[in-house]
């Protein structure tokens, strides 16, 4: 009789376990959804007032003095919404999800690309803009430290733009076309020096 | 889908049985060290089958010898053949010799001394096993109940000085909880190394199977489908040697795989009937067929994952301003992992009782825990795999 109420009562508790495991399972999966979506808002905002700082700026070209400063929130920026899409994609979230907001950073990224160049020639302006084609090797890994580096030593007269080499969209196939990038990491400073493969800080900085 | 609910399944029996040993030690810690009190001493033959065993068999006897016992206790020594100097030893000490010139067999030469047996009690001790003093006081008592077929003692490793040695010693040590336990279900299956029979009982069986692999699992689950009990005494103590190389290890564990399966196939008949097969038989077929082959793996699995997120949570959250969210708890991540920190829980619980039922210092022996933990398992799982790929091919029995 013992026996029985062994085996019963060992039967029992294994039942609970096993509901409060997935009762557990459910209620933590339900909040890291909850943690996630607030997560993406923040990112899409992020995205949406940094493209709504971007329209702004476009339409106030002739204010040089409002352009620089703006141009340096934007920097600031960048560095933000690449950090919080880093994080985002370490939750595991579905890859439609990331890559519909991966696709709006790069468009986003090349757009302030594009408006850094126009602001340097009409306003004169004392900076450097550097694309950055990244993949996920090593070597880009490496690159990857040695860039934060330089980012670190020229807060004011640089612009990095990170760029996925392997995102598969037009501008990215476009830009790497025109400007014949053909392997990652590349580093292409103000359109007109390419540095293919890994580089150091000092090499990179004797084109700034 | 189809994998992730296997895996569910085997880990809930996984739990269930851990359960079952858990409940089985609160209800009946205050009786687990209680050996009853004898009413009288019956007289004792104890039968020590030796086959070139010229460096412990002096040591065994010696041992044998010096056992506390009001009454004169008769030692039958079957040299099985042996072509070293174990002969010669054991005629130095006050022992019966059976001298067989070729080797049969142990559970033959276990059957030639029962036959010259007229005592109550007949106890077999492998050569390389050596008895304390006080252990057949500790046994003798368990005979006052007349359904008590056999009485086993706790076993500790002898040799501990390599780290496959020291690794099971900590698995003798938990297999010590593990036996004392089944005995409180009436599960105890086999009497492993040295062990105390009923006589009349043992010979009513038919005495020990000569074609077994696995003599003294054979003719525990023999006692137990014949109605009786098997006992343990955590006070009896004996020290055996155990395989000092992964080698013999392996070699060892695959005769008593194939033993096992070989046994579980001619007591097929037991399973659902009796104590036995209703819990251990089936928990051997899921285990040693099925978890042992899948859930090591998974298992080991399972705990590397949960460190790897651990450290990775604990980094992540080091190395940034996040605020301490959800994401911190690793064992969110799924079932599994949760089953595995309540199994790991439970191991923890293992390790402490263990500990303290045996005295072997597991907490102190960390490397060789860890190592059991770890690799344990795979080399089991191992030597179950070749057992099985042997049935199969029905390989010669080398042993």
């Amino acid at each position: 009789m013992v026996k029985v109420k062994i085996y019963a009562l060992a039967a029992f508790v294994t039942l609970l376990l096993i509901v409060s495991s997935f009762y557990l399972n459910w209620y933590m999966g339900n909040t890291k959804e909850q943690e996630l979506q607030q997560k993406y808002y923040s990112i899409d905002s992020l995205l949406s007032s940094s493209q709504l700082e971007f329209e702004y700026i476009s339409s106030a070209k002739d204010n040089c003095n409002l352009l620089n400063e703006t141009i340096g929130m934007t920097r600031t920026n960048l560095v933000s919404i690449n950090t919080k899409l880093e994080e985002y994609k370490d939750y595991l979230v579905s890859d439609v999800e990331f890559n519909r907001l991966k696709t709006e950073q790069t468009i986003l990224y090349v757009k302030i690309w594009m408006l850094s160049k126009k602001v340097k020639e009409s306003c004169n302006m004392n900076f450097s803009t550097m694309l950055y084609f990244w993949d996920t090797s090593m070597q880009s890994k490496e690159q990857g430290y040695i860039v934060d580096a330089v980012r670190n030593d020229h807060p004011d007269d640089l612009i990095i733009i990170p760029l996925d080499y392997n995102f598969d969209i037009g501008i990215i196939n476009l830009l790497k076309k025109d400007y014949k990038i053909d392997s990652a990491p590349t580093i292409l400073i103000d359109e007109n020096t390419k540095l293919t493969g890994l580089n150091s800080k000092d090499e990179i900085e004797k084109f700034l | 889908m189809f994998p992730v609910i296997i895996n569910i399944i085997l880990v809930a029996l996984t739990v269930f049985i851990s359960n079952v040993f858990l409940i089985t030690l609160f209800l009946k810690w205050d009786r687990i060290f209680d050996d009853p009190r004898t009413k009288h001493y019956p007289d004792v033959t104890i039968a020590v089958p030796a086959k070139n065993e010229e460096r412990n068999i002096a040591k065994t006897l010696q041992c044998l010898l010096n056992l506390k016992y009001p009454k004169k206790i008769r030692i039958i020594v079957i040299n099985d053949g042996s072509k070293d100097r174990t002969l010669e030893i054991a005629k130095r000490f006050p022992v019966e010799i059976i001298d067989k010139k070729t080797n049969s067999g142990k559970a033959r030469a276990l059957n030639d001394a029962l036959k010259k047996t007229k005592s109550e009690i007949f106890g077999f001790i492998d050569a390389e096993t050596f008895i304390d003093k006080n252990a057949l006081m500790h046994i003798v008592g368990y005979f006052n109940d007349k359904k008590v077929g056999a009485v086993t003692p706790s076993i500790y490793i002898h040799n501990s000085e390599n780290t496959i040695e020291k690794i099971q010693g900590v698995e003798y040590a938990f297999s010590m909880m593990s036996k004392k336990l089944l005995t409180f279900l009436n599960c105890l299956y086999v009497t492993p190394g040295c062990a105390f029979y009923r006589t009349d009982i043992v010979k009513k069986v038919g005495g020990f199977d000569e074609k077994n692999l696995t003599e003294d699992l054979e003719i525990a689950l023999h006692i137990s489908k014949s109605g009786y009990m098997i006992e343990n005494s955590i006070n009896a103590k004996v020290w055996t040697i155990v395989p000092d190389t992964v080698g013999k290890l392996l070699r060892q564990r695959i005769r008593w795989y194939r033993g096992t399966i070989h046994n579980l196939i001619k007591y097929k008949s037991m399973l659902g009937n009796n104590d036995i097969g209703i819990f251990v038989m089936p928990v051997m077929l899921i285990c040693g067929m099925f978890v042992l082959l899948a859930y090591s793996f998974m298992l080991g699995f399972s705990i590397l994952e949960f460190i790897y997120n651990l450290l990775t949570y604990s980094f992540a959250f080091v190395l940034s301003d996040y605020s301490i969210t959800t994401y911190s708890i690793p064992f969110s991540q799924n079932i599994l992992l949760t089953f595995s920190v309540f199994l790991f829980a439970v191991f923890i619980l293992n390790i402490y009782f263990s500990q303290k039922i045996s005295g072997v210092p597991l907490v102190k022996n960390f490397k060789e825990l860890l190592l059991f933990l770890i690799l344990y398992s795979p080399i089991l799982a191992v030597a179950l795999i070749i057992s099985l790929i042997n049935i199969i091919t029905r390989s010669e029995n080398k042993w």
